[in-house]
């Protein structure tokens, strides 16, 4: 029972991988990547969380370290950054996709590729 | 029909993450964390046997920052964030490149407010300053590089939506590429100084003084400066088209 | 069943415990409306509120670094970016907006020439 952060993640892991299989929409489907970014955050994070730990920062408050797992912290510092840019390129080719077929559906863009063939 | 199968998917993955993964991992805050780092690492700051790390007081240690993820991500690991800062590079040229491929020339256009207009000029340089200590700070208390230039971008789109004829210069594409040169050159000194790439070579001063830990603060202010030009430049790309 | 109540309830004591069943349910929620809304500016509010709610996730779990990185990307710049992206595509089930109204009607007029 107390793992229920880890079922948090994973329930927001499953959602995000309906929608990219059901949704018609590409914008969709990009936001469905970011949800299931930020619930591997989570659950990365979520590895790492020692019972009564505290934050990683030395201060006067904590002089005896009793920690956290600072590393998978810093891996996650670097996920969020480059999730940035994998948003911002994602959504750069699908205004071109838009422009180049009129559509966002992947089904009626198949059909106007057949159709250009 | 399609959501038949999307459900199915998500299940299967389900099914597998919570009866096969879940088990092998520990459970939520046993993590022995002696299993997975190093001694040395771990204990550094205990008071018996090995050297205790005592915050303003302990001098010249291996890394002299106060924020260990800190030390972690522009020390230890500092080549990985090189990497990481390519590829951010990578992706805003991307942006750069395809926007202004696009065929339809529009520029986003946002209705004036004066309201907005003259709180953003008291607003701003709050902003700006409040992301420029986040970053100058960035081994003494949370934050760093990436969230301060992420603060400064934030005030270049506040920017943006209160004063139509702003445009971001080429000033932000100069500073980008020396920031990130500037990284680069702070790597080839520690290797003429020390024979590695990325050490760090200056003195690291007393645990939580903001002159300390060497070369992490000047890293982190490089790191700063270039994130916040990349990712304004990003923002302005999309909106000029 | 009472003992399912009685370890929810000491879970609710911990404090990671209570902020992950209250955060994550939220959480949960908003995921589902962000992939089934019908219009793409609600999904898009909804991925930055998951976003800044996964902050006071990381907060309970002593990640203030992570905590503040997530509020200043995810929250803040990510949905800048979607948005201007979403301005562009012209999507026609926004028509909220007066600009994008306009735009839907070039669209449409370009789309009956065709």
């Amino acid at each position: 029972m107390s793992n229920i952060i880890y079922y948090v993640s994973f329930i927001i892991l499953g959602i995000g991988i309906y929608g990219i299989v059901s949704q018609k929409n590409l914008f969709k489907q990009l936001i469905s990547l970011s949800i299931i970014d930020t619930a591997v955050n989570i659950f990365i994070v979520a590895l790492g969380y020692v019972e009564w730990g505290e934050a990683p920062i030395y201060s006067t408050i904590t002089p005896v370290a009793n920690f956290v797992d600072p590393l998978p912290q810093a891996l996650v510092l670097t996920a969020i950054v480059i999730g940035v840019g994998i948003l911002a390129l994602g959504s750069v080719l699908l205004v071109h996709i838009n422009e180049k077929y009129g559509s966002l559906d992947p089904d009626e863009i198949r059909d106007t590729r057949e159709v250009v063939e | 029909m399609r959501r038949v199968w999307a459900i199915l998917v998500a299940g299967v993955f389900l099914y597998f993450l919570v009866g096969q993964f879940l088990p092998i991992i520990p459970t939520f805050g046993n993590v022995d964390l002696f299993a997975r780092v190093a001694f040395d690492i771990i204990n550094k700051s205990t008071t018996t046997n090995y050297n205790a790390v005592e915050f303003k007081k302990s001098k010249d240690l291996e890394d002299g920052s106060a924020n260990v993820v800190t030390s972690i991500v522009v020390n230890y690991r500092s080549f990985d964030t090189l990497g990481e800062v390519s590829v951010l590079f990578c992706a805003a040229i991307g942006v750069g490149i395809l926007a202004s491929m696009l065929k339809s020339k529009k520029r986003i256009e946002f209705e004036e407010h004066k309201v907005l207009r003259i709180s953003t000029g008291i607003v701003l340089p709050l902003i700006l300053l409040f992301g420029a200590y986040i970053f100058i700070h960035g081994h003494l208390s949370p934050g760093g590089g990436f969230p301060g230039g992420t603060t400064i971008a934030l005030g270049v789109l506040l920017l943006m939506l209160s004063n139509n004829e702003f445009k971001v210069t080429n000033v932000a594409k100069y500073v980008e590429q020396s920031a990130g040169a500037g990284y680069v050159v702070i790597g080839l000194m520690g290797m003429a100084i020390g024979g590695v790439f990325l050490m760090n070579f200056l003195p690291t001063g007393v645990v939580g003084n903001l002159f300390s830990a060497g070369v992490v603060p000047i890293v982190y202010t490089f790191i700063g400066f270039k994130v916040g030009a990349e990712l304004s430049n990003v923002i302005s790309d999309l909106r000029e088209g | 069943m009472t003992d399912f109540f009685k370890s929810l309830i000491e879970m609710l004591r911990d404090p990671v415990g209570a902020m992950s069943v209250l955060v994550g349910g939220l959480m949960i929620i908003f995921a589902l409306f962000a992939v089934e809304s019908k219009k793409i500016v609600d999904s898009l509010i909804a991925l930055s509120a998951i976003s800044l709610l996964s902050v006071l996730l990381f907060v309970v779990l002593k990640a203030p670094d992570v905590a503040i990185t997530e509020a200043a990307v995810g929250s803040g710049l990510a949905t800048a970016v979607m948005l201007f992206a979403l301005w562009r595509v012209d999507w026609k089930a926004d028509s909220d907006n007066q600009q994008i109204k306009k735009n839907n009607k070039q669209s449409d007029e370009a789309g009956e020439k065709r």
